[in-house]
């Protein structure tokens, strides 16, 4: 089944909205190029930790320590670019 | 609903437990989970009072404000913490249903509960792969490993991560509808231990005192 980018990115807005207490509306403005790690207060590194196992649990992937960088963590389009990846495998 | 000063197996427990007709006792979410949910359960513990049921709320052995603190706690002191605490209020006479959140299932199954019902269970090895992520290396040592702003007995974790699930005869599960595992009811809500700041659930705190009491019926123990 191919995947559906923009459900990835709705799942991850609901999910951000979620851990980081982020208000809905605000979430619903994220775009690709909106920054997350270093830009966001809320993401500090538990909250870091509480994202990546909320990620797992919901979507059924495994994000290995490797797998976290900046890249990944650092704009919103870098978070679902991976998650539509670790989906698609 | 009133906290006693007192504690029984180094655990404290609650007021007024002979002249219940059940007794819930609840066993929290480990580390900072249990800080994120407390204000949750403590209502849910009012709903489970205001009902008539007894409520147990202990801080487990390396949890919250018990005594042994996380620099000293092993998988037994929770072991055998939890089973003199469950023994201690079986002798008022009463069934008791053991409702664990989290990875407090872990040692949920308890020879004198009558019924055990869960929330969001979550495998050792899953709560030490989280709490390892926020781990400080050079603040670690051979013995205690700093996650999460604390040192945690680095063998606890080990251990704790070998740990399975057990499986308890009368048991009922419920899980949050974001959860993909099996559950005997998913519930639509947000996972309050997973959020960055503790806040409240009113309305799950209901739902789920509703749902323990309805599987105390079902059990006939209640």
């Amino acid at each position: 089944m191919p995947i559906d980018r923009n459900a990835i990115s709705d799942d991850i807005r609901s999910l951000l909205s979620d851990v980081l207490g982020i208000a809905e509306d605000r979430a619903a403005t994220f775009t690709d190029s909106t920054e997350l790690f270093g830009s966001l207060p809320e993401l500090d590194s538990m909250a870091v930790a509480n994202l990546l196992a909320e990620l797992e649990d919901r979507l059924g992937i495994i994000v290995d320590a490797d797998e976290v960088d900046g890249d990944m963590l650092g704009t919103f389009g870098g978070l679902v670019d991976f998650v539509s990846g670790k989906l698609s495998r | 609903m009133t906290f006693e000063t007192r504690w029984l197996a180094g655990l404290p427990t609650l007021n007024n437990l002979a002249d219940q007709r059940l007794i819930v006792l609840i066993l929290q979410p480990f580390f900072e989970e249990a800080n994120r949910m407390r204000r949750t359960l403590a209502l849910m513990a009012r709903a489970l009072d205001d009902r008539g049921v007894g409520v147990a709320i202990p801080d487990l052995p390396g949890m919250g404000e018990h005594p042994m603190g996380a620099v000293k706690v092993a998988v037994r002191d929770i072991e055998t913490a939890s089973k003199a605490l469950c023994d201690a209020l079986a002798n008022h006479g009463r069934p008791i249903l053991v409702a664990s959140f989290r990875a407090a299932c872990l040692f949920d199954a308890l020879p004198r509960a009558s019924a055990n019902w869960r929330f969001a269970p979550e495998p050792g090895d899953r709560l030490v792969r989280t709490l390892m992520r926020t781990e400080t290396p050079e603040e670690s040592n051979e013995t205690l490993i700093f996650v999460n702003g604390q040192w945690v007995c680095r063998d606890f974790l080990d251990e704790l991560s070998r740990l399975p699930l057990p499986d308890p005869s009368r048991l009922r599960t419920l899980r949050l509808a974001t959860d993909r595992t099996d559950a005997d009811r998913h519930v639509e809500a947000s996972p309050l231990w997973r959020h960055a700041e503790p806040g409240e659930d009113p309305a799950l705190a209901e739902l789920l005192a509703e749902d323990i009491l309805q599987w105390a019926v079902t059990c006939g123990i209640s």
